[in-house]
């Protein structure tokens, strides 16, 4: 009898661990994402219960009600300044990150990685509590003399922006962090050495070197972002509809789930292209390969 | 030696620097002249990249000065300041080609684009390497990207060419060819070089003059023949051309010579000017290649030692004596081997011209 | 070895999973139970322990947070797993149209007759067969005086344009519709679909005064701040009141719109006989007066009205309202577009 050769059981035993991976993959992912698709053409019983799998179109059409497209675009536009937001404010923020010294860096990831310990809800209420009329911020303004009346800041657009970057921002900064900490920055150096203001030097060299980061910084964050309704939800009192806080509408009070099921695949197809073409203008994968 | 015409182009005056509580410049001071090949040649941590830096603008100096044609460059940011580096790791920008890597310096010049173009292919014909202005620094071995450094560092027509050993991380056979190149080089172009080395041999190949730097200090200064026949410490002897340094009490003084007793015999050495008086205690260092290895001794003035090992290495035989318990010393010569086995009973002659005396402490 | 310690380790742990999971099915057939599934907090602990303490029946407390999860689960359980629900009274419509409930069991209900009548008789069960109401709940108006410079009588002023970025409203599609159509003198449950459009026209004028829109604890933005007016449910209304007793109800001019939560027991409940029973300890009227106490929601258990906080006795002012119903799917589509219209508005 002959013993298998180490290649043959390395490969079994590959294959053991591989084949739950994809049976979960296929069960939980795919799945409920093919699931979701047929549904969106059903038909929705007109009692407001259930649904008859009768093909229809009709909740792909229903879309198009300017409601609803105002409700896509508003989205957009949310999970845009989001992301604008989070660049202008991560990038810096990660970018001194990487250039400290170790014990600095690990403190700076600390404080990074803290707010995580608590779960994002939570530290949302915080932010209530902040911004609320008889808040922390408005007790400040008027304890310093500054304003008389409290400011009414919660429950608009800038309230919820807010709630939005406070909640992405780590990822944002730690995307860049890990692309700034791996410069290497004798670049920098000859950079300069060959006629570079410290300004031209960062715009020539750094910050394309530390490209990828950012840029997946910004999937990180702009993905997200069209789905955290319960931050709009929260700190927006329910005036911002995001197309999240549509499909759980629609899901529950609604009882449509197939007009939920298109609203759903839609924002998902838009979110792929969105990514696709992300990904080719920026010829991220070229970045990638090359360092 | 340089003659009094040739215009200086770069001076260090007095430069300290220290981080935190460690100093490691101390009063460096240095003269460049233009068209020269200077060496700075030490082992690591004596200072000589720090120093390099300091040149480069890419540190302050803690205190001292750096002069550029006659202008002091403290508060020059390295931008500013007409010299150019040749990093250790060449750093190419990897997300650039070979041109636009040549091209940046120009480029940030704003000069026009056929005059860069003109450039750059003038900078890889230089360099040998045209044809290679799409590759990118990845696609390229480390002899090839060493060159576009080069070319890069060439391009803006510095003041000073500074080298940080630009040769180490090369193959020995492709490091003899780029020495020669470079040299080349230099002549062609006439540009000063400013060029850092742990590597003895190739300073002494390529340099004007050599700078043993020890400590963030200058031991000695001087062309390579200089270093090489005449070294003034027992460091300079070991370190370039491994000596044998040996210490001797005087025996008897003649106007070119004196004679040295120690335990072993006693040995000539060259007086090079330097007062003695008998009995004062000297020492002397004297190249493995200029001493005999005799059967019997010929001349009055011998050492004598039992041969230990013979080993052939780098094309030479290398035999090691040993001179009573401590001390040793080193022979060199050609060929595959000597007629005395070990164990044997040897004598050890060279004429006084051969031998120098070191670590004088009068400053020469 | 390893090979036989693996072995004999995953051998243990599937013995370990067969035990737990045989004795977690199991676990409650060694006592009598009774399965209530309701919203969380309905009722005070001290009632529920009485019951138990009573009978020996011990009750499972299972909760839902939307009325149409509630149809759902018992749709899909087809009218079994849980003895006694309590529920919105237009769900119950659904719930008895779909066949889901059974009818009560008089003979153990002995209090029946505590029942005020002015809860029965209604849309979802006019034959007062299947449900026992169980609290009603009108929206009111609330207001902070201090804030409001005018005194407010019914829905028309909530569109005062005094009162812009302050009004903190509740997120029922169907109240706040609904009271836009008292407003223009309209039923809540009208079903014609050029009145709703006119009604979403309207509510739109009301954007702009919407401090912020929340079904939870709507009071606080009151009690804190955040806005001057509020529309609130009867618990919160009776909460705020607690908290602040300065704060002015209104009972709107245009008319009121109410809502009976009501309990009625599955058609295949596991335990019928015992819901029956706690409803009976429920209509009780020191234990009606506990749960009413407690919950802060109008008093259904006439018998009780003597023993219970008086706010939760509705003025003999009040002699009718509209309940919200059901209505037609065209009718519920404009509700819904109304709806999104408005929220959108609010926003914008």
């Amino acid at each position: 009898m002959s013993k298998p050769s180490v290649g043959t059981k390395k490969r079994d035993f590959w294959w053991m661990c591989v084949v739950p991976l994809y049976l979960f993959t296929l069960a939980f992912i795919l799945g409920p994402m093919i699931y979701m698709v047929a549904v969106s053409f059903a038909t929705n019983n007109p009692s407001g219960y259930g649904f008859q799998w009768i093909f229809t179109l009709e909740n792909y059409l229903r879309i198009q009600d300017p409601t609803y497209l105002q409700c896509f675009r508003q989205s957009f536009e949310l999970a845009f300044s989001t992301t604008a937001l989070t660049i202008l404010i991560g990038y810096p923020y990660g970018y001194y990150m990487g250039r400290l010294s170790p014990k600095g860096k690990k403190l700076m990831m600390f404080l990074v990685m803290v707010p995580f310990w608590t779960s994002s809800l939570i530290r949302l209420y915080g932010w209530l509590i902040l911004l609320q009329a008889k808040g922390v911020l408005n007790g400040l303004l008027q304890a310093l003399g500054l304003i008389e009346d409290p400011i009414k800041m919660l429950y608009t657009y800038p309230a919820v922006l807010v709630g939005m970057v406070y909640a992405l921002m780590p990822f944002m900064i730690l995307a860049v962090y890990s692309s700034v900490e791996k410069m290497d920055w004798s670049l920098v150096e000859a950079a300069r050495d060959l006629g570079a203001s410290p300004v031209k030097a960062f715009w020539t060299v750094t910050f394309p070197l530390t490209l990828p980061g950012l840029l997946s910084g910004v999937i990180l964050t702009f993905v997200p972002s069209m789905g955290l309704f319960f931050i709009a939800d929260l700190l927006g009192g329910n005036k911002i509809v995001l197309v999240g806080s549509l499909i759980q509408d629609q899901l529950t009070r609604g009882s449509n789930w197939p007009f939920a099921a298109a609203l759903a695949v839609l924002l998902m197809a838009m979110m792929t292209l969105m990514i696709v073409v992300y990904r080719k203008v920026t010829h991220v994968s070229e970045l990638e390969g090359r360092l | 030696m340089q003659s009094g015409t040739v215009p200086v182009v770069l001076e260090l005056l007095d430069i300290c620097k220290s981080f935190g509580d460690n100093r490691v410049l101390n009063d460096f001071c240095l003269t460049v002249h233009e068209g020269e090949f200077v060496t700075l040649l030490g082992s690591s941590g004596c200072g000589k990249t720090t120093l390099m830096r300091i040149v480069a603008g890419l540190e302050p100096p803690t205190s001292g000065r750096v002069l550029l044609e006659g202008a002091d460059m403290e508060g020059v940011g390295p931008e500013k300041r007409n010299i150019n580096m040749v990093f250790q790791n060449y750093a190419l920008f990897p997300h650039m080609n070979v041109f636009q890597n040549i091209a940046y310096g120009p480029k940030l010049k704003k000069l026009g684009k056929a005059e860069i173009a003109a450039r750059v292919d003038e900078m890889l014909r230089l360099v040998q390497m045209q044809g290679f202005e799409k590759r990118m620094p990845s696609e390229m071995s480390g002899g090839q990207r060493q060159r576009i450094a080069i070319a890069r560092a060439l391009i803006n027509n510095p003041r000073v060419l500074l080298l940080d050993e630009p040769l180490g991380a090369l193959d020995l056979q492709l490091r003899r060819q780029m020495q020669h190149e470079l040299k080349n080089l230099q002549k062609e172009l006439g540009i000063t070089f400013l060029y850092i080395t742990h590597d003895q041999e190739e300073a002494l190949n390529m340099s004007d003059r050599i700078v043993v730097m020890k400590d963030g200090r200058i031991e000695q200064e001087g062309s390579p023949a200089e270093i090489y026949d005449h070294p003034r410490t027992s460091f300079v002897a070991r370190f370039v051309g491994s000596a044998n340094v040996l210490q001797g009490t005087v025996k008897e003084i003649s106007e070119e010579a004196l004679l040295l007793e120690t335990p072993f015999g006693c040995f000539p050495c060259s007086r090079d000017g330097m007062a003695a008086a008998v009995g004062e205690s000297v020492t002397a260092a004297v190249r493995g290649e200029n001493i005999a290895i005799l059967a019997e001794a010929t001349a009055p003035c011998h050492l004598t030692g039992v041969v230990k090992e013979k080993t052939f290495a780098g094309g030479m035989l290398r035999i090691v004596v040993k001179l009573g318990e401590e001390t040793e010393m080193v022979i060199s010569r050609q060929g595959i081997n000597i007629e005395y086995a070990i164990g044997e009973q040897v004598a050890l002659e060279w004429p006084a011209c051969h031998c120098v005396p070191v670590d004088r402490g009068d400053g020469r | 070895m390893k090979r036989k310690a693996f072995k004999f380790g995953s051998l243990l742990l599937a013995l370990v999973l067969l035990v737990a999971g045989l004795s977690a099915c199991s676990g409650g057939e060694t006592e009598e139970q009774m399965v209530l599934y309701t919203w969380e907090g309905m009722f005070p602990q001290e009632v529920l322990d009485g019951f138990t303490e009573e009978t020996g029946i011990k009750i499972i407390y299972s909760n839902f947070d939307l009325n149409e999860t509630m149809l759902e689960k018992l749709s899909a359980a087809k009218g079994g797993d849980y003895d006694l629900v309590i529920a919105d009274d237009y769900i119950i419509e659904q719930a008895v149209a779909q066949g889901l409930v059974g009818e009560l069991d008089k003979s153990i209900l002995t209090n029946f007759q505590n029942i005020n009548p002015l809860y029965q008789g209604q849309f979802f069960d006019p034959e007062n067969k299947y449900t026992v109401p169980f609290g009603a709940g009108i929206p009111l108006i609330v207001y902070d005086p201090e804030a409001v410079d005018f005194e407010i009588t019914g829905y028309s002023d909530l569109w005062d344009p005094r009162l812009e970025d302050s009004v903190a409203m509740i997120g029922n599609y169907r109240v706040v519709n609904g009271i836009t159509l008292l407003s223009m003198g309209e039923s809540m449950n009208t079903e014609d679909t050029a009145v709703l459009e006119a009604a979403g026209e309207k509510l739109l004028g009301l954007a702009p005064n919407i401090r912020m829109i929340q079904d939870d604890n709507t009071q606080n933005a009151l009690l804190n701040g955040e806005a001057s007016v509020a529309f609130l449910y009867t618990s919160q209304v009776t909460t705020a009141l607690a908290e602040n007793p300065d704060l002015k109800v209104v009972y709107p001019e245009e008319g009121l719109g109410f809502g009976i939560m009501g309990a009625f027991v599955p058609s295949a409940a596991p335990n019928a006989a015992a819901a029956n029973k706690f409803l009976n300890y429920i209509l009780e009227p020191e234990n009606a007066a506990q749960c009413f106490n407690w919950l802060g929601y109008y008093c259904t258990i006439g018998a009780a009205d003597e023993l219970v906080n008086p706010a939760l006795v509705v003025p003999d002012s009040v002699t009718s309202g509209e309940i919200v119903q059901n209505i037609s799917a065209d009718a519920e589509a404009v509700h819904n577009k109304n709806w999104i219209d408005f929220k959108a508005a609010c926003g914008a």
